[in-house]
């Protein structure tokens, strides 16, 4: 990297010290006749193992609560974490109540490939 | 009835789409990774070059492919994410050879509107999460824990609609993604945003670019100590970091793939739409950025995607030529390029069109694609089989072959055998005696004469040994020493022999401890002893028919004992050298006739040459044993031959006449390439001229006006040499659309006909087409007759003497009239409106099936009373067709521009009009493949009774250059092969946990239903990969013996 520190012009310069990971690489490569293209075939993979199926807790899902919803509940959320200080128990409960109704909600609309946005929003 | 079909690769994909570096088989080993469309290829770089490891098909199309490594760990592993929103994380076990899959899953939406410039799957480089984009306004955020475990993915609104490319920006403590999008105004601009994975939301990023190059289409984001990212634009480059902002003016070229070389980002190599190679530098002091500067490296196939590799050699990976390895110089050739070409990968994509013939007029079909675009067109000959290339003949006086005499020789008797032996020998065994002469001098050595009244019937040698069997079943085993022959052993079998080997295929390449021994009578095979002949195994063929020839040999190492019967069957066993045992017994069928075996060596390899009246060629590949036919029609003998003049070659026996020809590269698959340097769009062959005629586009650069240019040509081709022998310009604007050869009601002369297209450029459906009508005259084209359409002729089919074309949303049929001066013209007859465009017509009788653009398959009728043109029935499915084909009178097949396949039944019988008027869908299957031309035929030998040769085939060709074959199966066959198919499903698992069912299932924007009637022949095919445990397995499950399940899906690999 200090060598490329000098501010390069000329050509030669620009192209060379290619960075090299392992020298060997390629130094015995002869070129091919490049008007006859080389079909490779690699051989091809047969999985017959059980370990194509990842372990249970890395089969990922997307999160089913939309986003519009996750922003009431953070800010339902926000706003409880300010109030937690006074008084505790009603109000929070208020929200977490809201919160599994309008997850049910979400999930209906989920499985209901017409359930929109629209009234996901009104409730 | 062509319900039932069988659907199965030829040539896999080779459209390099995705490619990336890494430490992924160990954390000392440098892989190149490579994406073609539905395979992922693993390569070891190597001294030697690429060293090709794997080749995994994916139960899906490849969206994204990256390597990563996760927090603490020694080694990359392998993002993939497909099209059909699927994805996994896999690992390699380097010690049990396996792909593990780590993580996987579905990232579907159930609500979003797909993206229209493709999906985006990206890593944050310091690994706290992979991000997708996949829907509009959505970016999904799958976060990554300190242990490398996924967690669930949550999407972030993203406010950008039409988004050009995103990446992640290095060294943020925050994961950051900057965002290239275009606004509604159509200016482009730069957004950054900082990703929060707790509160799962877009944060402010730390800077901004607005009113960027109008057609800038790539960020690089660039690594520390600089960080910031470049702004890849058609005419400028920029370098921005939210402080340092420097921008270079460049020609104008669109930039389709960068690849980093330098690990501090310091240089990039860059790839334009013609295949210009540049090199952008940042010149910088290790803090700040000083400046841009591009220069050009030299030229190379249009690159899809750039890895560097190491030592200055790079992979090109390509969709439009073939991909290349090249080296990159410090210093130019004479040409000015300092890119050096070290290989060359063949690409057949994207396959336009094709046509099946048959050149060599031997029933066997050639696949000639229009492959490539732009500048890398070409056409590619797609050849089944191994050819020999014709060096010198015996019939012809020749100079370099003359007939030799060896006076040692008996040269009044019939030889049996005549072979090299040790100390420099010839031996000749004749009816009566062996005779071992000495090479140099041609002089008799020595002789052993069989017994008074004893003939020699079946003789074998190798350098030092004899066997050789006279009548009532006497074998005697002979030892070749220095001019010495020495009987070492005799004994009596009970029937007779019909055939002997002694091949070595031990340690001493000399001398064999085993013989084969073929008998009459009770049809078996034995091995036998060597020097006592004392019997090891006998195995009995079963039948009535006498095996003719027996051989061992060795492939890859394996040694394999090979018998062939008389009726063209060959039986193949493994055989264990040290005790001579016998096992994993198989049978194929080749030919008709007797089979004589006989092995040949060719680059290194050994290989066995079946001489029958189909003769064949047994090799192995993977440890699999493959059989490819040869190009020749009937060869009674083979053997090596190898001398000055005709180094490496082949003699070949046929009746009355001795070949010598040389041998092409050992594979399954020939491809020759007709580098065009411009883009044949449509092909189409003429019997009885011998060419081809294609519709090419030439583009070039015009350097005065600066702008890129397109001429549209008709070529004619010579079908044997391949060149350029006529060609004919279309107007300015004038594209070949469609191109056939026919004839016409009272005319004797067969014409190409070419359909064409004003495509001008306010236009936004062409208002006007040609239909020009050329004879071949002297090997040129000569324009005979020009129609004026209202329309793109977007196809022509020859129909009852007359000419049936698909103008626009029209259906036209016209007649070949003779006027007045005795020239002909195109006259229109009748029509057919009612298709949004009639983009693809097939006809049979006075059927035509038309493809629509977006209204599937409909079924009209020609009446020839009436002059009309009517529908019949149509499918009402909303498919977007790429292509249709006419299985039979009542099956249509239909390829759609969701890479699906679907076949429609004319219901005839139905009850009622409504019914009659309505193609019932009856076959549906997820190809993943984009279908642009289905043609009837086959690749491979037919041979009037053979089982294969009763199943029809069709052909498709792909934009992923694969060509493929769907057969139509007998019912009984299909439930066979389908049983078997569910069963492999539990056996063969899907790479990365993406399931069978879910890839092959019909799936479009609009609807999604499991495959019927349609099986997938690469999983059927991939049995014979299996060991033989899990053969045994499913056979018991099938309730048939291997041996028998074997044959039948061996069976079906003949079929390509």
């Amino acid at each position: 990297m200090i060598k490329r520190g000098k501010v390069v012009t000329a050509m030669g310069s620009l192209l060379g010290d290619w960075p090299s990971y392992n020298p060997q690489n390629f130094s015995q490569l002869r070129p091919s006749d490049p008007s006859h293209p080389l079909q490779l075939s690699p051989v091809t993979y047969c999985a017959t193992h059980n370990r194509t199926i990842p372990p249970p807790d890395q089969v990922i899902s997307t999160e089913v609560t939309n986003i519009l919803l996750r922003q009431f509940y953070r800010r339902g959320e926000a706003k409880a974490s300010t109030k937690r200080s006074a008084v505790d128990s009603p109000s929070s409960e208020h929200i977490n109540k809201q919160r599994r109704g309008a997850c049910d909600h979400a999930n209906m609309c989920a499985t209901d490939s017409g359930g929109n946005l629209a009234s996901g929003s009104l409730n | 009835m062509s319900i039932w079909n069988y659907v199965v690769t030829a040539h896999k994909p080779t459209n390099v789409t995705h490619s990336c570096v890494g430490n992924f088989t160990s954390p000392h080993e440098l892989n190149l990774i490579i994406a073609k469309c539905t395979r992922v290829e693993i390569h070891l770089l190597t001294a030697q070059g690429l060293q090709p490891l794997l080749d995994v098909p994916i139960y899906g199309r490849i969206a994204t492919l990256e390597l990563f490594r996760p927090p603490g760990e020694s080694q990359d592993v392998l993002f993939i994410s497909t099209e059909r929103y699927k994805f996994c994380v896999l690992q390699w076990d380097a010690e049990a050879t396996e792909l593990v899959t780590r993580a996987m899953g579905d990232v579907s939406d159930r609500i979003g509107r797909p993206t229209d410039n493709g999906q985006i799957g990206i890593v944050d480089p310091d690994c706290r999460l992979i991000g997708l984009h996949l829907y509009d306004g959505l970016f999904k955020v799958i976060p990554i824990d300190g242990k490398g475990q996924l967690k669930e993915a949550f999407n972030i609104r993203l406010e950008e609609l039409q988004v050009l490319d995103i990446k992640f920006l290095y060294g943020c403590s925050k994961p950051t993604i900057a965002v290239l999008y275009q606004d509604n105004k159509d200016a482009r601009h730069v957004k950054t945003y900082e990703v929060q994975l707790k509160e799962k939301d877009f944060g402010e990023g730390p800077w901004l670019q607005n009113n960027l190059d109008n057609g800038a289409g790539l960020l690089i984001p660039v690594p520390l100590p600089l960080g910031g990212a470049i702004i890849i634009g058609e005419q400028t480059i920029v370098y921005y970091n939210g402080s340092a902002f420097k921008a270079i003016p460049i020609r104008p070229s669109i930039t389709k793939a960068y690849g980093k070389v330098d690990a501090d980002g310091s240089r990039y190599l860059l790839s334009d739409h013609s295949g210009m190679l540049h090199l952008l530098v940042i010149t910088h002091d290790k803090e700040r950025v000083l400046g841009l500067k591009v220069e050009p490296l030299g030229e190379t196939s249009a690159a899809s995607t750039l890895s560097y590799l190491d030592n200055g050699v790079v992979y090109v990976g390509s969709s439009y030529g073939d991909s290349q390895l090249i080296k990159l110089n410090s210093q130019p050739d004479p040409k000015g390029s300092y890119v050096e070409v070290l290989e060359s990968f063949v690409n057949l994509g994207p396959i336009v069109d094709l046509c099946v013939v048959d050149l060599e007029r031997q029933g066997q079909g050639q696949v000639v694609t229009c492959s490539g675009a732009f500048k890398d067109g070409s056409l590619r000959i797609v050849r089944n089989g191994i050819g020999i290339n014709e060096q010198a003949s015996a019939e012809l006086q020749d100079d370099e072959l003359e007939e030799t005499e060896i006076a040692g020789f008996d040269s009044d008797a019939q030889t049996l055998f005549c072979h090299n032996a040790v100390h420099d020998q010839l031996v000749q065994i004749t009816a009566s005696a062996l005779k071992l002469v000495d090479a140099s001098s041609r002089r008799l050595l020595n002789e052993w004469r069989a017994p008074q009244g004893v003939s020699i019937n079946v003789a074998t040698a190798n350098a030092s040994q004899v066997l050789l069997a006279t009548g009532g079943g006497n074998l005697v085993y002979i030892e070749i020493g220095r001019e010495s022959l020495k009987e070492l052993k005799h004994i009596q079998l009970e029937y007779e022999i019909s055939c002997l080997d002694i091949n070595p295929v031990g340690d001493d390449p000399a001398h064999s401890h085993l013989a084969a021994v073929g008998m009459w009578t009770d049809i078996s095979v034995r091995i036998f002893s060597l020097p006592n002949l004392e019997m090891i195994t006998k195995e009995h063929l079963g039948g009535e028919i006498i095996p003719r020839s027996v051989l061992f040999c060795a492939f890859e190492g394996v040694p394999y004992l090979l018998c062939a019967l008389g009726d063209g069957h060959l039986f193949n066993f493994i055989v264990d050298i040290s005790s001579g045992q016998l096992s994993d017994r198989k049978k194929i069928s080749l030919g008709t006739q007797p089979i004589t075996l006989r092995t040949f060596r060719s680059k290194n390899a050994t290989h066995v040459f079946a001489a029958s009246d189909r003769p064949t060629v047994i090799y192995s590949s993977n440890r699999k044993l493959l059989y490819s036919n040869v190009n020749l029609k009937e060869v009674n003998h083979m053997c090596p031959f190898n001398s000055a003049s005709f180094p490496d070659s082949l003699a070949i026996g046929k009746e009355g006449q001795l070949t010598i020809g040389t041998i092409d590269d050992i594979q399954k698959l020939h491809i020759r390439t007709v580098p065009l340097g411009e883009h044949p769009r449509r092909i189409c062959h003429q019997e009885i001229s011998r060419t081809f005629a294609i519709c090419s586009a030439k583009y070039s650069y015009n350097l005065t006006s600066g702008e890129d240019t397109e001429t549209h040509f008709v070529r004619l081709i010579d079908d044997q040499t391949f060149e350029i022998v006529g060609s004919h310009q279309l107007d300015t604007y004038e594209n070949g659309c469609s191109i056939i050869t026919c004839s016409f009601t009272d005319d004797s002369n067969i014409y190409y006909c070419v359909g064409t297209a004003y495509a001008l450029p306010e236009e936004n459906e062409p208002s006007k087409g040609r239909i020009l009508v050329f004879a071949v005259e002297d090997g040129k084209l000569q324009l005979v007759a020009e129609k004026e359409t209202k329309g793109a002729v977007y196809n022509l089919n020859s129909f009852n003497g007359k000419l049936l074309a698909g103008i626009n949303q029209k259906i036209q049929l016209y007649k070949w009239t003779l006027r007045d001066d005795g020239t002909r013209e195109l006259q229109s007859e009748c029509g057919h409106h009612g298709h949004i465009l009639a983009l693809y017509v097939q006809s049979r009788g006075d059927f035509i099936v038309v493809g629509d653009l977006m209204k599937s398959i409909s079924l009209l009728i020609y009446k020839p009373e009436e002059g009309a043109i009517e529908e019949r029935a149509r499918d009402y499915n909303a498919n977007w067709m790429t292509a249709v084909e006419i299985l039979d009178d009542d099956i249509y097949l239909g390829a759609e521009n969701s890479f699906n396949l679907f076949t429609v039944r004319k219901n005839s019988d139905a009850a009622t009009d409504e019914e009659r008027g309505r193609l019932e869908v009856v076959g549906e299957y997820h190809l993943g493949e984009f279908v642009n031309r289905f043609r009837h035929g086959s690749l491979v030998m037919c041979l009037p009774d053979s089982e294969a040769s009763q199943i029809p085939t069709v052909i498709f060709g792909t934009v992923n250059g694969v060509i493929g074959v769907i057969a139509s199966l007998p019912h009984e066959q299909f439930v066979f092969l389908q049983k078997l198919q569910h069963n492999l499903v539990k056996v063969i698992k899907g790479v990365g946990g993406l399931s069978h069912e879910q890839w092959r299932s019909f799936s479009n924007e609009r609807k999604t239903v499991d495959a019927k009637n349609f099986l997938d022949g690469d999983l059927i095919e991939s049995f014979l990969d299996l060991n033989r445990n899990r053969m045994e397995e499913i056979a018991s499950s099938m309730e048939v013996s291997v041996e028998e399940l074997c044959k039948r899906v061996e069976e079906m690999t003949r079929l390509h």
